[in-house]
């Protein structure tokens, strides 16, 4: 119980989410869910387990294998008043429906003179870490950012994925939700019961520190809160949380003290969410830095080969080490 | 080995698409084919009265687009849709009030009988204030057309027919009784949201009636290139839908083609009404047909088909409009396009400050970094 006398129950992110769909769509029948495989079977990740059952086919919609099928029905559902919560399997498959997405549930609020909105939410597990080959481990985060008209969201917590998934449903913009898979099942936290929201475009600073900033999301979280327990230099950690419109403001804030970031991603460096952090660094704080600007991110490959799958991805040892090697500049 | 459909193999096991013949009423002189005439819908001679000036003043603002253009006034690419009025008007006239159209770009003469205005068409073709779109689009992208009941359409083809599909969901979980009339070309029927639309619309058995502009090209790739089947109407069999071919040059063929089709997708689910046409000029002002890619007798055949022309004999010959009629209704929709124009004209342009609006509902700090 917490201090108002609510339940406390302990959950994985999964179970989480699946209690934002379960509050969200008790309060909204306007809320629908659709996807591969969320009615019966409640998901092949169970975030829709027991939806079904509680509200009916006709909101928990198993539909054709078709993401761009998906999307593009999802965006029609929204312009006729619904809130639909579409899941994409793997983030893999978005691209089947990228048009969908980019061209015109992205650009719908604006090529309409503001006349149309599709608040539609876009679920999709994401990440390496879980030996899954190409096309069950990307994390493409930077692509759905550059497409400008999306929200991007990703939760690194079972009570953040809850209270952001309500905002992102509650809201009147599409949403790319971002789950990490990596972080399904574990770790557990205790999670309210009933209603509360995490409001989307405010980073959390998960430890605070001196030395050194390190700015992440998702999936590296957890990894850069153990590297800064155990680095000898004082690091402050800050969780994103939502990618557009990231949080600069404290971004900044951070690095102002400290003069020194390091970004960490698993997603490839090249090209990634990493460089516009970095490039925003530079340009609005670049005199307060006393060591150059690092970033910790998977390498420029395909995300990523079952052999390698550990290799690739971003560790608590690259991330300390690279705290290291910037405390050595002063 | 010779392979004979039927020998070794049992043709009951087999399935093949079956061509429908095409639904034609007017004959090019203004007769009708009378075992057609009697068939669905009868229209009143004022509704057909009213068709022909509709068409009359989608051919005039086609006319007047196309010349305001070559002025540069005409902002961006336009798309001439000469050929295609009697489909506009038909399918348009088939629709109740409350029903949705999901339009593709080369659908002009649809949005008149919606009851877009003439301003408004001007000022989007001007990218003045006073386009819904803000000057966004091209001049045949319709983005923001919603007081119509217009969905939202963007070039990429097909994508519309998809939405289309997810908004009649919409309607339909909210009780509604509205059908969603879809509009895509030849070229549109081999994209994902062709079939996707097909997929999603036939298995939720959704209120969604598809109209196929066949006019022969996707700009200049010849429908062959689209299907193997002469008659696009028979994609519908696969998904177990409704397909039905008709005149799309014929008003009297598409309208009760159309009105048979809105109803039947209205309590049956979709239908896919194929509608035969020819566009008369190029795929847009950026695009040369008849030198490339049309022979001039195939567009001076199409042209001896002229559903504008086809509607005005059959009223002449049926007494309905007299040959000085006909004159005054030509130029009065000439006046009111030209005056309409010039009303756009003196429009102020869309402020620069809407750059940056509509993004997102709220302003977020990012747009104007």
């Amino acid at each position: 119980m917490d201090n108002q006398g609510l339940a406390m129950p302990v959950l994985n992110m999964a179970k989480a989410i699946n209690a934002a769909l379960h509050e969200e769509m008790e309060r909204d029948p306007s809320v629908v869910v659709l996807g591969e495989d969320v009615g019966k079977r409640g998901g092949v990740f169970l975030v829709t387990e027991g939806l079904y059952e509680r509200f009916g086919p006709s909101r928990v919609i198993d539909t054709p294998l078709s993401e761009g099928g998906i999307i593009g029905f999802a965006m029609g559902m929204a312009m006729a008043g619904l809130r639909p919560v579409a899941e994409i399997q793997f983030v893999d498959f978005i691209w089947l429906g990228a048009d969908e997405l980019i061209n015109h549930l992205a650009k719908l609020r604006y090529r309409s003179g503001g006349n149309y909105a599709a608040p539609v939410v876009v679920r999709s597990p994401y990440g390496a870490g879980v030996k899954s080959g190409l096309y069950h481990s990307q994390s493409p985060e930077a692509h759905f950012a550059h497409a400008l008209g999306l929200k991007v969201v990703v939760p690194s917590t079972p009570y953040d994925a809850k209270g952001l998934l309500k905002s992102a449903i509650r809201g009147n913009d599409p949403v790319v939700f971002l789950e990490p898979k990596l972080l399904y099942r574990a770790p557990r936290e205790e999670v309210p019961e009933g209603d509360y929201t995490v409001p989307l475009g405010k980073a959390r600073v998960v430890a605070e520190g001196d030395d050194v900033t390190v700015v992440t999301y998702g999936s590296m979280v957890h990894r850069a809160v153990e590297a800064a327990k155990r680095a000898k230099a004082s690091v402050e950690v800050i969780d994103l949380r939502t990618l557009v419109p990231w949080d600069a403001e404290t971004v900044l804030k951070s690095v102002k003290k400290t003069g020194r970031v390091l970004i960490v991603h698993e997603a490839p460096k090249f090209a990634g969410f990493g460089a516009e952090i970095a490039a925003t660094v530079a340009e609005k704080a670049i005199d307060y830095l006393r060591a150059p600007i690092r970033r910790v991110a998977g390498p420029n490959v395909h995300q990523s080969p079952v052999a390698h799958d550990e290799l690739y991805m971003p560790t608590v040892e690259k991330i300390l080490a690279a705290v290291e090697e910037l405390m050595g500049y002063d | 080995m010779e392979v004979e459909v039927g020998k070794e193999f049992p043709a009951r096991y087999m399935v093949e698409a079956r061509e429908p013949e095409v639904f034609t009423v007017l004959k090019p002189d203004g007769d009708v084919v009378e075992e057609n005439y009697g068939v669905g819908y009868k229209p009143s001679w004022e509704e057909l009265v009213s068709a022909y000036k509709y068409m009359v003043l989608g051919r005039a603002l086609d006319k007047y687009a196309l010349l305001y253009h070559r002025m540069g006034k005409v902002k961006s690419t336009y798309a001439p849709h000469e050929g295609h009025e009697a489909a506009d008007v038909g399918t348009a006239m088939a629709l109740r009030p409350e029903d949705w159209i999901a339009p593709y770009y080369r659908n002009l003469t649809l949005l008149l009988v919606r009851g877009v205005p003439l301003e408004v068409l001007w000022a989007k073709f001007m990218a003045k204030l006073g386009d819904p779109d803000k000057g966004r689009n091209l001049a045949v992208e319709w983005g923001g057309f919603r007081q119509w009941r217009l969905l939202s359409f963007g070039a990429p083809i097909g994508h519309h027919l998809i939405a289309a599909a997810g908004f009649a969901y919409g309607l339909r979980y909210r009780g509604g009784r509205e059908v969603v009339a879809a509009y895509v070309g030849d070229g549109g029927t081999s994209t994902n949201g062709f079939y996707s639309s097909l997929i999603f619309s036939s298995v939720f058995s959704l209120p969604v009636a598809i109209f196929i502009y066949n006019n022969g090209y996707a700009i200049s790739v010849p429908s062959s290139r689209q299907s193997k089947t002469k008659r696009l109407a028979t994609r519908a069999a696969g998904f177990g839908v409704l397909g039905i071919a008709a005149d799309g040059m014929d008003l009297l063929a598409t309208l009760k083609a159309a009105k048979f089709a809105v109803e039947y997708a209205r309590s049956n689910g979709p239908v896919l009404v194929e509608l035969v046409t020819y566009r008369f000029g190029p795929h847009t002002t950026a695009d040369d047909p008849q030198t490339k890619y049309r022979d001039r007798a195939e567009v001076e055949e199409a042209k001896s088909r002229d559903p504008v022309a086809r509607l005005e004999k059959f009223l002449l010959r049926n007494g309905l409009l007299s040959e000085g009629e006909v004159k005054s209704i030509w130029q009065e929709a000439e006046e009111r396009v030209k005056s309409a124009a010039k009303q756009a004209e003196s429009l102020p342009d869309v402020p620069p400050e809407e750059l940056y609006t509509d993004m997102f509902e709220e302003e977020v700090w990012i747009t104007r970094d």
